[in-house]
């Protein structure tokens, strides 16, 4: 990188994304922008992607695991000696 | 024959939209692109599709708004305004789910009803800052 001076002088944008929901705001209109809340859910979860689709693959290793199994084993004892209503 | 200005400002903007006639239609065969983000320019028909697929692959609910034209003789200067949602890598940025918003100025050589050659010129450093691809300087 530069010098912060250097790229001061040139890059500021008209535009840019909302911290919050990623909608682009025009620099004269921050003050005013109300981010939409379904956006800022897509916004997140679509942050959160890469954990989202790594979690079928980490539960799966999970209950292969020793101490997924006995988690399950113990939860299906559990329901079984539940009283039945 | 359609309108010098039309046939630009369709060219600029239906790609965006998956009409790829557009481009069959109203870019010459020996079409050439001068775009101030690549280093060589894009040539023929083929090679402007290929523009046009890579910034769509990046933004795929992209949309190009032909803001203001200005026609002489076999030219047309055009000002436009680009936003979409960044949701596919671009210049090796992983997508980051943000909205931006960029402008830019294309002159168009029309031939024959068709356009010849286009230099376009547009805010790359913007959609970098925009990105968080280049910091985004303190406010003074």
């Amino acid at each position: 990188m530069g010098e912060p001076g250097m790229s001061s002088a040139f890059a500021h944008s008209h535009h840019m994304p909302c911290a919050e929901c990623g909608a682009s705001v025009a620099a004269d209109q921050q003050g005013d922008h109300v981010c939409d809340p379904e956006r800022r859910l897509e916004y997140r979860l679509f942050l959160l992607r890469d954990e989202v689709a790594g979690f079928d693959e980490g539960l799966r290793g999970y209950l292969d695991s020793a101490q997924g199994r006995f988690a399950q084993w113990l939860a299906a004892r559990d329901r079984r000696s539940e009283p039945r209503s | 024959m359609a309108d010098a200005k039309m046939i630009v400002k369709r060219l600029i903007e239906e790609p965006w939209k998956g009409n790829w006639d557009v481009i069959d239609e109203y870019a010459a065969p020996g079409y050439v692109g001068h775009d101030s983000a690549e280093p060589e320019p894009h040539r023929g028909p083929a090679g402007l599709r290929a523009n046009f697929e890579k910034y769509i692959a990046a933004f795929p609910d992209g949309r190009i708004t032909v803001d203001d034209q200005v026609a002489e003789g076999n030219k047309v200067a055009t000002r436009w305004t680009g936003r979409g949602t960044h949701t596919g890598e671009i210049a090796g940025i992983a997508p980051t789910g943000k909205e931006v918003t960029v402008t830019g100025f294309t002159i168009s050589r029309l031939e024959g009803g068709r356009v010849a050659e286009e230099w376009t010129t547009w805010d790359t450093l913007g959609m970098l800052v925009q990105l968080g691809a280049i910091p985004e300087p303190a406010h003074a």
